[in-house]
């Protein structure tokens, strides 16, 4: 081991890198870094949310919107085939068609003379049925008149739990409305859009012991739905683009009008994605992330510099006194433009309507908006040009501001829509640090317009 | 003005850069030597340098001024230099174990010797030896927690350390006229 003195002579040791430029290298590095850390913290987030939102998309890819996945009929198809066999059969096809043509087969199968129970899924906001028809004998010997008018609470075999609540096994309503068939012995349609019908319809139609495992199933599937009801229910990918006030106010005026003099902002524009979270009636909630870009520009001035000195000069009297001198002089300064960068996180809450392909959403909330960088020719603290890369001295990190707005969806597509949300934002706190001798507020006006796919 | 070191290191924490170069300035050519102790070449300690004083800034916080600020710099500085190292796989040889422990450098020789001179020895170590040399012999750390910190035997850390004191002797040796003198 060496001695003391020679441990301590090497560690004050100095020697000089001999570059002038390290303390600038190393800061950058740093910033760049941490400003990557935070890219990839904001980008984490989003690939969860992400994440999240196809878990739940897979879940429901697929989904007849009254519930029943192409899983379950694929299932109830086999379920057909093995009982194909046996006269009492049951006919189950999975095709979505047009409500016209369920009705010609309601009419096809009234010629056959058979009694039949239609099992009738009307798709909401749609034209189109899924049809999944269930035909019984007049051998097997059902009276559906009586069924009319009783209530029922059919056990699941399984598990021997009740449903929540009792429903008519027989909808006369919709026999009327949607088949318009009239019959006073025969024909009888059940309003299955709900899954205890469903099992009603099945439970009639079917061999219990052989729907025992089937039910199951549904009961597992309607299970895992329940514990899906977190998952988003809507996803929007938009972009947005805004126009940009921003209000100053201090106790130097000067200085404030020197800013709004010399400094203008040119567009505000953005893009990101939100997910609408439980739905608790009408009322839902949104989150989501998105990125704002402000492009400012500063503007070509003059600065005036007053140079004060003293010198002599002689009175009329002939009497040497001091005199004040003022050297005034102007310096043509030059503006250009700038960029600044944010990351915002919306929290909304809002209400939903839906009618047939429209949906309206009235929101208001907040948005946390987090500065990440400026890049150009912008104005220091006080009202000066100068060249930046980073940050702005007095801009704060992290801000807050009120967003509200109402939108509009049209649905083209199965589960797509475009959407239109003209909005107001507003901050909440101060932009400028503590530190900063006056206040920044912004009001945006503008819209965000998207894709929205409805998950379920 | 006459800062103290809490208020340099509130300055830091605070992010202000005008503190965060006072800092620098302070401490950068003590810290520039220690990573010339550890680095291969002088690109390696600027490296090392950089790493380490971005972790410092972004740590700051984290000094509780129980200790002295430079020894608690010093240790980020090895830290990252070994993490550097690490990070290239250092080849020490293993294989070659060199058994003679009876080799013990000349530390009255060393005494006599300026510091820039020392200096020069240890960064003529080959590089493998060099790290185990500086850890165990100037920073004080014992050779299983050198083992620890290069992922490495504490056989092999000791063996390093022979290593290079067989090699520090024999440059010594090598510097005949003021080093003879000496002797």
């Amino acid at each position: 081991m060496l001695n003391k003195e020679i441990i301590d002579k090497i560690n004050q040791f100095e020697m000089d890198p001999q570059d002038n430029d390290l303390f600038g290298n190393i800061m950058n590095k740093r910033k760049t870094r941490n400003t990557n850390t935070g890219y990839l913290v904001l980008g984490s987030i989003a690939v969860m949310l992400i994440t999240i939102s196809l878990v739940g998309m897979n879940k429901f890819w697929g989904v007849i919107p009254d519930g029943y996945s192409r899983q379950d009929i694929e299932m109830i198809q086999n379920q057909e085939s093995k009982n194909a066999k046996n006269e009492n059969a049951v006919q189950i096809n999975n095709a979505i068609q047009t409500k016209s043509e369920v009705l010609e087969i309601n009419k096809s199968n009234a010629k056959a003379n058979n009694a039949l129970v239609q099992n009738n899924n009307t798709v909401l906001g749609s034209e189109k049925v899924s049809k999944t028809p269930i035909i019984i004998k007049k051998s097997d010997g059902i009276v559906v008149e009586n069924l009319m008018n009783q209530k029922t609470a059919v056990q699941n075999p399984i598990t021997n739990k009740k449903p929540k609540e009792t429903l008519a096994l027989i909808n006369p309503n919709v026999i009327e409305k949607d088949a318009e068939i009239k019959s006073t012995e025969t024909f009888v349609l059940i309003d299955a859009t709900t899954p205890q019908l469903r099992k009603i319809a099945s439970i009639i139609t079917l061999d219990i012991e052989a729907n025992k495992l089937e039910l199951a199933k549904v009961d597992e599937k309607e299970n895992k739905t329940a514990k899906l009801k977190y998952l988003p229910r809507e996803i929007n990918v938009f972009a947005t683009a805004m126009y940009n006030q921003r209000f100053l106010n201090g106790t130097d005026a000067d200085l404030v009008s020197d800013f709004n003099n010399r400094e203008h902002i040119n567009s505000t524009y953005g893009f990101g994605f939100s997910a609408e979270f439980g739905q608790i009636k009408n009322i839902f909630f949104q989150a989501g992330i998105s990125q704002l870009t402000v492009k400012q520009s500063v503007k070509n001035y003059t600065r005036q510099t007053v140079d004060v000195r003293t010198g002599n000069s002689v009175d009329p009297g002939g009497n040497p006194q001091q005199i004040v001198l003022r050297d005034t002089t102007y310096l043509n300064v030059n503006g250009g433009n700038s960029v600044s960068n944010f990351i915002n996180i919306p929290l909304t809450v809002g209400m939903r309507w839906q009618k047939n392909r429209h949906i309206f959403q009235p929101q208001f909330g907040v948005i946390t908006s987090f500065y990440t960088h400026t890049k150009g020719i912008s104005l220091n603290s006080n009202a000066e040009a100068f060249s930046i890369s980073k940050k702005i001295d007095r801009l704060k990190t992290i801000s807050l501001s009120t967003v509200g707005g109402f939108s509009y969806s049209y649905i083209f597509a199965n589960r797509m829509a475009v959407y239109i949300n003209p909005q107001l934002r507003y901050s909440l706190t101060n932009m400028n640090k503590q530190n900063t001798s006056f206040n920044q507020f912004n009001s945006m006006v503008g819209v965000e317009f998207g894709i929205k796919y409805i998950v379920k | 003005m006459l800062m103290t070191e809490k208020e340099l290191v509130k300055g830091c924490a605070q992010e202000k850069r005008s503190f965060q170069e006072l800092l620098y300035q302070q401490y950068y050519k003590k810290m520039f030597a220690v990573c010339m102790r550890y680095g291969k070449d002088r690109d390696q300690a600027l490296d090392m340098l950089q790493e380490g004083f971005i972790k410092v800034y972004n740590n700051i916080n984290s000094f509780n001024h129980s200790g002295s600020l430079e020894g608690w710099i010093r240790r980020i500085m090895v830290n990252s230099a070994i993490n550097l190292i690490r990070k290239e796989k250092p080849t020490i040889d293993i294989n070659n174990v060199y058994e003679d422990r009876n080799v013990i450098t000349k530390e009255t020789v060393l005494d006599k010797m300026s510091a820039d001179e020392i200096m020069e020895l240890i960064q003529k170590l080959p590089h493998g030896y060099k790290t185990v040399f500086n850890l165990f012999a100037i920073e004080g750390y014992s050779h299983k927690e050198i083992a620890e910190m290069l992922d490495i035997q504490e056989s092999t850390s000791r063996t390093q350390f022979l290593k290079a004191k067989t090699a520090l002797k024999k440059m010594l040796e090598e510097l005949k006229t003021p080093i003879r003198n000496v002797e």
